[in-house]
């Protein structure tokens, strides 16, 4: 070992959140202007990760700039552009919603994510890379220079 | 053998490691992984990163 870094994933490549998509059976929908949720802020959660502690005022929730819809879930989930990256935006009051994305924090999809962007950025640079998944359900993926 | 691990937790963060790599190059080879992933949250430099790939030859011109 020589170098050993941890990563916050953020969503910044839009081909990237489509691999994941497609990984996990989602669809995407481009320049989808809005994702459907409850319809009405009832001004009823407060916690760090409320959208609108993020810069989303509650007159925009149901507004994003592409939307994901899941299978099996009523509500969807909005991406709204932030700065240089996308933030997921859903009601995660339903249940079907929530167990596919992983929870509130949607670890399932950001899994997707990065893995879908790490293997595409190692395509780029010419790196073989082989993906291997482990019994506390990370995935782990090995990325060699091809000679 | 010089390899890059990213492990991608199920909470969807990640963990970037060379291995194999001397000095200062573990930084640079990983560093298109790590950028492209998001936001550095922790660094951390092992043993071998101390080292560098010309030791041997400066001892050879002594």
């Amino acid at each position: 070992m020589s170098h050993v870094v941890s990563i916050q994933t953020e969503l910044r490549d839009l081909q990237a959140i489509k691999s994941a998509c497609h990984r996990l059976g989602f669809t995407f929908h481009e320049n989808r202007a809005t994702y459907k949720w409850y319809g009405r802020w009832v001004d009823d959660y407060h916690q760090e990760d409320a959208a609108y502690r993020h810069g989303i005022k509650p007159e925009d929730y149901g507004k994003c700039d592409h939307a994901i819809s899941v299978p099996g879930a009523e509500y969807e989930i909005g991406l709204v552009k932030h700065h240089d990256h996308y933030l997921m935006v859903f009601d995660f009051i339903d249940a079907k919603l929530n167990q596919a994305l992983g929870g509130q924090g949607a670890g399932r999809f950001l899994q997707a994510y990065a893995v879908e962007k790490a293997k595409q950025e190692a395509q780029r640079h010419g790196y073989a890379c082989t993906e291997t998944h482990l019994q506390d359900g990370s995935i782990k993926l090995q990325i060699q220079e091809t000679y | 053998m010089r390899v890059i691990e990213v492990t991608v937790a199920a909470d969807g963060s990640s963990r970037v490691e060379t291995k194999g790599y001397a000095g200062a190059d573990c930084q640079q080879a990983s560093r298109f992984v790590e950028a492209a992933l998001g936001r550095r949250s922790t660094e951390q430099l092992t043993a071998d990163y101390y080292t560098t790939p010309t030791t041997q030859a400066q001892e050879a011109h002594q």
